[in-house]
Formats: structure tokens, C-alpha cells, sequence
């Protein structure tokens, strides 16, 4: 099933993405494709320029050489094909969550009724019925990134482009963050491109790994996880996975990682 | 007016939250017993005031300084009947409120707009802050004798309150669109926002919280100005050409009488912005 779901045409396409600020060379010559559906996660340590390198496929950052591909156009700038949750939710705190979903449905010009039935459909995707009328300051942490995700969807972008997306909750509502993901994920099928530094995070959500080393980024390896979903995440199979990736990430401290598998692999 | 005092802090800071919390604090009965005293405290000062005064007016014996009982027997006849030049009281208030009104609504019609421009557009920022920096620094009463000569009464005093509440606003406002948040500015960018979508919908709803800082200042300003702006050059009715004119026929206490008056009002502004100022906190 997995296989069938990541088809060989390229979505976006990383061709040798160098980013430079001043004197730190945040991403040094990344390389790597995301296939029409994938769910893609990046890991690497902090500091890695994870972040830089969503942001440039977002067309946000400006690549020093180098340059991203989408469906055969080069991306300069942002657009709503490439849908991008932050980090931070960056939800606009003057508008409720309703207006929040439908912003990108309004700068596309959609009105009425079709915008209406649009936003209650994402709300009710994300579960946020009945907050509808709330703010964002309102609402939890879980809450305002289940809307951020509503908004970035709320467009059908082609590829999500997700910055940690569940850095800041608690594990609880990680893990029910993570699981609504993957419904999500698979009823709207865009292309996910998802950076965390949870190892676990990333072998339970994705199809495929890419783990960058410390500065400045590069790819180190790619991996992709054969696991069916929905997977488990003390299996045997799955920390054979993750003992597989910390032998990448920091090579020799594999029996550190095997010994403790509850604890989330996070690197950095 | 110092450029510090034109851009006050963000009401809606964590210290103000937290005194509130603290002074919710003790239990009801507690809360009763510290308002009774501070009731009383006032009380008490209040009639300290008025005896102090008295009595510096009994010592001094001065016709310039008049005490509260003569302050308060011109202020009934003030607020009772029409002065000697034909004018109510409430005329007075009257001019002098629509004067402020008037100034101030064209200050906010103008300073909005072009702050939110010059806050979005480095260019348009850097060509006016010369015309900035040039008339800003010049107090809005200097500008007078020009304006009584050039405008004319009622529009001198206007034109006053004009450019006492003009920089404030402006100056907020141009501060206001540079607080927008880049990422906010980033996530609309990623939802499909161009150029005017951006502006209107993310960067003018995200200035608000300054404008209206910038606002309440220049309404502030507007009114300490009028006074001043009517005793030097308007003709006809205004609370600062009743002080004027009873300071010119040596009513005394009448002036003393107008003075209470405008502190009055002026209180009942600043009671009127700090309402308009928990009504946007909440």
C-alpha cells in the first residue's frame, strides 16, 4: 500500500540548495525529491537549518545556489500550491478560527456558500467543531496547531510543507496530533514534507527519511521506512528502524538508543 | 511632548495582567475594608486641599487668588447664566469640543492613512521623515501667530489641534505596521496573499493595537492644546476665551471657576479614554 501511494513522479525537486547568512552556511549542496503524495520527514540535530531549508521550499528564503523545483517551475517566491505550518501556529490573533481557515480561501477570491461549505469541512477534518466562533489565544496549544493545519490544507495545496510542527506539546497530545495527521493525510493525500527532530516522530509518520548532519545541513542519508501503518511504536520492527537511524545520526551510540526504546529518539 | 512620551508601551503587557491578578487576590472582606480606607484617605485629602487653599488665599489676600468659596459661588453663576459677552457656559464647552472634535478627526483622517503607508513603504518613510523631523519639533502653539493671521478664527484653534494630535498618530501608526509580525506577514505570503490582500487584511488589522495608542495620545494632546490655542487667538465663544476675557476684566474668580471647568472635562476625557482603553484589553 505504501508503494503504490509514492509515485515516481517528482513533486518537488531539491537541486544542490546551498544557503548562506552572511558567513554561516546554513545548508550546504542538499539534494533530494519528494515523490506526488509522500509523506517525507527531515530529521537532524538543532541548529541543522531545518527550518532554512522548509522555508526555501516555501519560497521564503532565497537560496544562495542552488534552487527548488515544483512540478517543473522554479520556486521563487510562496504560493498557495505549497501550503506551510509553522512552528510557531503564526495564527492571525485579531481573526477567529473560522476567518483563520478561510483566510487562504479568501485571498484565492472564493465567496459564499462554496467558501462556507470549504472552511466547515476542514474544521470538521481537524475536529474543531464547535470552536469555530473562538481566538486563537482561546484556545490550547493542540488546538491552535490543529487550526494552523486546517488553514495550510484549507487551500488542497499540492505539498505541506510542516516546520515541527508538534514541537510544542505535550506527549499526550503529540502522539493524537501525529495519528490525526495520518487520517488527515490520507484523505486529502497532498504531498507532506514534515521536519521534526524526533526520530520517533519521523519512523512513525513518514514514508521516507531524510536526516541532515550538524552545520552546516547536509544530507547524510535517506531512509525509507517499509513499516506498515498504523505503526507501532515500541514494535520490534520499528526500533530496529530507529537503531538503524541514531547509527546515522550519531554513529556509535546505537546501544544507547536500542536500550530505552519508550523514550522519543530525540537528537540534539 | 518628548518622542518617548508619544510612543507609550502596549497596554496589554503581562505586568498589567499580573497587578490585576494580584489585586484580586485577597478575599472579598479584605478587598471591602482596603476600598473603605482608601475611600476615606481621599476624603480626607480632598478636604485638605480645599482648607489649604483657603487658607493661602486668606494669607496672601491677593484679588488675583481667589478661595474656594469664591471659586465655587462664580462657578454656579458661570454654569447659571450667560457671561457679559452673551455666551452660556455650554457654548464655551461647545466650541471648544467641536474645535478639538474637528482637529483631531482630520488628524486621524490624514496621519492614518500616510503612516500606514510610510510603515509599509521604507521609500515613502524616509521622504517624510525630514517633513517629520522639520515640523515635529516645533511646539503646536508656535505655530499661532501664523495661524491667526493665515486661518482665521475657528479654524487657527483647529488647525492647532490639528497638528498637536497629528504626530502622535502618525508616529504610532508607522510603529504599528512595523510590529506586524514577519511571520504572520510569511504565513499569509504561503496562503496566497499578494500585495493589497497582504496590506489590507495582515498589516492594517495588525497596526490596530497602535493606532489606537496613537489615538488616545493625540486626543490627550488635542486638549491640552485648545486652551492655550483659544486664549491666543480665536474670537468668540471657547472655555480658553472665557478665561481670557474675565482675566482681562479682573474677574478673578471667574477664571479660577473656568479652570475648574476644564479640569473637570478633562478628567471626564481621561476617564473616557481608560474605558475605551479596558474595553479593547478585554
Amino acid at each position: 500500500m505504501d508503494a503504490s501511494r509514492t509515485s515516481p513522479v517528482a513533486s518537488l525537486r531539491v537541486v544542490d540548495l546551498t544557503v548562506e547568512f552572511n558567513d554561516l552556511i546554513a545548508l550546504q549542496e542538499i539534494s533530494f525529491t519528494v515523490g506526488q503524495g509522500e509523506f517525507v520527514a527531515i530529521i537532524g540535530p538543532t541548529g541543522c537549518g531545518k527550518t532554512t531549508l522548509l522555508r526555501a521550499m516555501a519560497g521564503l528564503t532565497g537560496p544562495t545556489h542552488g534552487e527548488v523545483w515544483m512540478d517543473g517551475h522554479r520556486v521563487v517566491e510562496p504560493g498557495p500550491e505549497r501550503g506551510m505550518v509553522f512552528q510557531e501556529f503564526a495564527l492571525f490573533p485579531w481573526l477567529t478560527v473560522r476567518q483563520n481557515i478561510g483566510f487562504g480561501l479568501d485571498a484565492r477570491g472564493l465567496r459564499g456558500e462554496a467558501r462556507a461549505q470549504h472552511v466547515a469541512k476542514y474544521v470538521e477534518m481537524v475536529g474543531l467543531r464547535g470552536f469555530e466562533e473562538y481566538r486563537p489565544r482561546q484556545l490550547s496549544g493542540g488546538m491552535k496547531q490543529r487550526v494552523a493545519i486546517a488553514r495550510a490544507l484549507a487551500t488542497e495545496p499540492a505539498v505541506v510543507l510542516m516546520d515541527e510542527p508538534f514541537g510544542s506539546l505535550d506527549a499526550q497530545s503529540r502522539s493524537d496530533m501525529q495519528s490525526e495527521l495520518l487520517r488527515v493525510w490520507r484523505q486529502a493525500r497532498p504531498t507532506i514534507v514534515f521536519v521534526t527532530h524526533s526520530v520517533e516522530e519521523a519512523i512513525f509518520l513518514a514514508d521516507r527519511v531524510v536526516i541532515l548532519s550538524a552545520r552546516p545541513g547536509r544530507v547524510v542519508a535517506e531512509k525509507t521506512i517499509d513499516l506498515p501503518r498504523e505503526r507501532v511504536r515500541t514494535g520490534a520492527d520499528f526500533n530496529a528502524v530507529r537503531a538503524e537511524i541514531m547509527e546515522r545520526i550519531q554513529p556509535g551510540e546505537r546501544a544507547v538508543a536500542v536500550a530505552d526504546p519508550p523514550v522519543e529518539g530525540v537528537v540534539g | 511632548m518628548s518622542a518617548a512620551a508619544e510612543h507609550e508601551r502596549d497596554p496589554g503587557g503581562p505586568s498589567r495582567a499580573s497587578s490585576r491578578a494580584g489585586r484580586d487576590s485577597p478575599g472579598p472582606a479584605a478587598a471591602q475594608r482596603k476600598w473603605s480606607s482608601t475611600v476615606g484617605v481621599i476624603l480626607v485629602s480632598t478636604l485638605l486641599f480645599f482648607v489649604l487653599w483657603q487658607a493661602v488665599a486668606w494669607i496672601v489676600g491677593s484679588p488675583y487668588l481667589p478661595g474656594p468659596v469664591e471659586t465655587g459661588r462664580a462657578l454656579i453663576d458661570a454654569l447659571s447664566r450667560p457671561d457679559f459677552l452673551g455666551f452660556t457656559m455650554w457654548e464655551h464647552v461647545r466650541s471648544s469640543l467641536g474645535r478639538i472634535i474637528i482637529g483631531f478627526a482630520a488628524a486621524a483622517v490624514v496621519a492614518i492613512p500616510l503612516g500606514l503607508v510610510a510603515g509599509w513603504f521604507r521609500f515613502v518613510e524616509t521622504f517624510a521623515s525630514p517633513w517629520v523631523e522639520m515640523t515635529r519639533p516645533i511646539p503646536p502653539l508656535a505655530w499661532i501667530p501664523f495661524a491667526i493671521v493665515f486661518f482665521g478664527t475657528p479654524l487657527d484653534a483647529v488647525f492647532i489641534v490639528f497638528l498637536a494630535s497629528f504626530f502622535p498618530i502618525y508616529l504610532n501608526t508607522v510603529a504599528g505596521v512595523k510590529s506586524v509580525e514577519p511571520l504572520l506577514i510569511d504565513a499569509a505570503r504561503t496562503l496566497g496573499a499578494r500585495k493589497a490582500f497582504l496590506f489590507t487584511r495582515v498589516i492594517v488589522p495588525g497596526s490596530l493595537a497602535h493606532i489606537s495608542i496613537g489615538l488616545r495620545l493625540g486626543l490627550g494632546y488635542a486638549w491640552m492644546s485648545i486652551v492655550a490655542a483659544e486664549i491666543l487667538g480665536v474670537k468668540g465663544g471657547g472655555l480658553g476665551i472665557f478665561l481670557w476675557t474675565m482675566h482681562e476684566v479682573g474677574r478673578f474668580d471667574a477664571v479660577f471657576a473656568g479652570m475648574v471647568i476644564i479640569g473637570v472635562l478633562g478628567m471626564l476625557l481621561t476617564r473616557g479614554i481608560s474605558f475605551w482603553r479596558a474595553a479593547e484589553s478585554v
